[in-house]
């Protein structure tokens, strides 16, 4: 892959990444920083690419793997695992957002609400990855992937009803 | 399937895609990966370099020892040394070998991955442990044996090393211990809403209600 390809292909992903990497950290820095780590990531691991599975599907599970790196880095107290295993954090209360008609700061605090699994389907389904793609990408079924998704989206429908507690 | 759920999805979706967060002041370009690679490669040389540099150092105590009293104690405690170095230095050398490979493995076999290495991160430093402990106990044998004078005060050293590897020992376990459960809370997939909770915990996940969201 020369170059201009590889450069191609960073403009091509570089939104979907940034909006991946949103839905991991909240703060700007270290979300740029997570940003920065996948493209790094990706650039080192593209050379090894077969292309056995789909562009996207390479993609994103580098940019997953990478970001669970970054989380599991982070090394948190054990008073933080609570909030690792989906239990809301602190950020700026749902209603708060919804007030200020940011729909998409919204979405996405309620994503981070949700726990890591749950969110990597739902921000690759809305990516518009196909069930076969998310389904390589995290090493499940489809079948798997669709009672998943299906979970997660009522979890975040709850989410962003406010009929979940924190 | 209806049409509600769909115009649902549309909406996230729509509100998913409205505002690309933080968005930097220029795309990242593979030039700038590049020198990026390079100094994370030049890093992990310099770290490699040192630790073969400081194992060439014991190498050449162990034989300025042996040369300069060829016996057989000092034969065989230089050749341990010689062993336990060029172990250790083959352990530090194999466990950053993939410090800068990035994976692309499904998530499952990257969380499996992760998982392995944590058991590998507590069973290298247990086996140097070991090593560790062997050495102390033939040099305690070979004070014992040749040099009674001095087995007291060896003990003492050995003793006062063996209790900060100890500690030390303790302190990393619980450090690997908290990086598994990390790493359990991030992996956990939620139960289904019609599993039972845990006790007081009402079961399907629907509790009191929090603030009304206008996506």
């Amino acid at each position: 892959m020369t170059n201009g390809e590889l450069d191609e292909l960073l403009v091509r992903h570089e939104p979907a990444l940034r909006r991946l990497a949103a839905s991991y950290e909240r703060d700007p820095a270290l979300r740029e920083d997570l940003v920065q780590e996948m493209l790094l990531a990706l650039f080192r691991a593209l050379p090894a690419w077969r292309r056995e599975c789909s562009e996207r599907t390479f993609v994103y599970r580098v940019a997953n793997n990478r970001a669970l790196s970054h989380l599991a880095s982070r090394r948190p107290p054990f008073d933080d695992l609570d909030r690792a295993a989906g239990v809301p954090d602190p950020a700026p209360l749902p209603e708060a957002i919804a007030v200020a008609g940011q729909q998409h700061e919204t979405l996405l605090a309620a994503l981070r609400r949700l726990p890591v699994p749950q969110r990597q389907l739902l921000t690759m389904a809305l990516e518009d990855l196909t069930p076969r793609e998310i389904a390589e990408v995290l090493g499940i079924t489809e079948n798997n992937v669709a009672v998943r998704l299906t979970r997660a989206r009522a979890a975040l429908r709850e989410l962003l009803a406010g009929r979940r507690p924190p | 399937m209806t049409d509600t759920p769909n115009l649902e999805w549309d909406h996230w979706q729509l509100a998913w895609r409205s505002e690309p967060p933080a968005v930097a002041a220029a795309p990242t370009r593979t030039a700038e990966l590049q020198r990026r690679l390079r100094r994370h490669r030049r890093l992990a040389w310099a770290y490699t370099v040192f630790d073969v540099l400081a194992a060439n150092a014991l190498f050449a105590i162990a034989a300025y020892f042996a040369y300069r009293a060829p016996t057989l104690p000092v034969l065989v405690w230089s050749i341990s040394v010689f062993v336990f170095t060029a172990i250790a230095l083959g352990g530090a050398i194999w466990s950053r070998r993939d410090a800068l490979s990035a994976s692309a493995d499904s998530t499952a076999d990257f969380v499996a991955a992760l998982r392995l290495r944590l058991d590998r991160r507590e069973r290298v430093p247990r086996f140097v442990l070991r090593l560790a402990a062997a050495e102390m106990a033939f040099g305690l044998a070979f004070y014992a044996i040749w040099s009674p004078e001095w087995l007291g005060r060896a003990a003492r050293i050995y003793g006062a090393i063996a209790l900060v590897l100890a500690a030390w020992w303790r302190w990393y376990r619980g450090r690997l211990g908290q990086e598994r459960a990390q790493l359990d809370a991030l992996c956990r997939e939620p139960a289904p809403p019609d599993a039972p909770g845990p006790p007081g915990d009402g079961g399907g996940g629907s509790g009191p209600s929090r603030a009304q969201v206008d996506l």
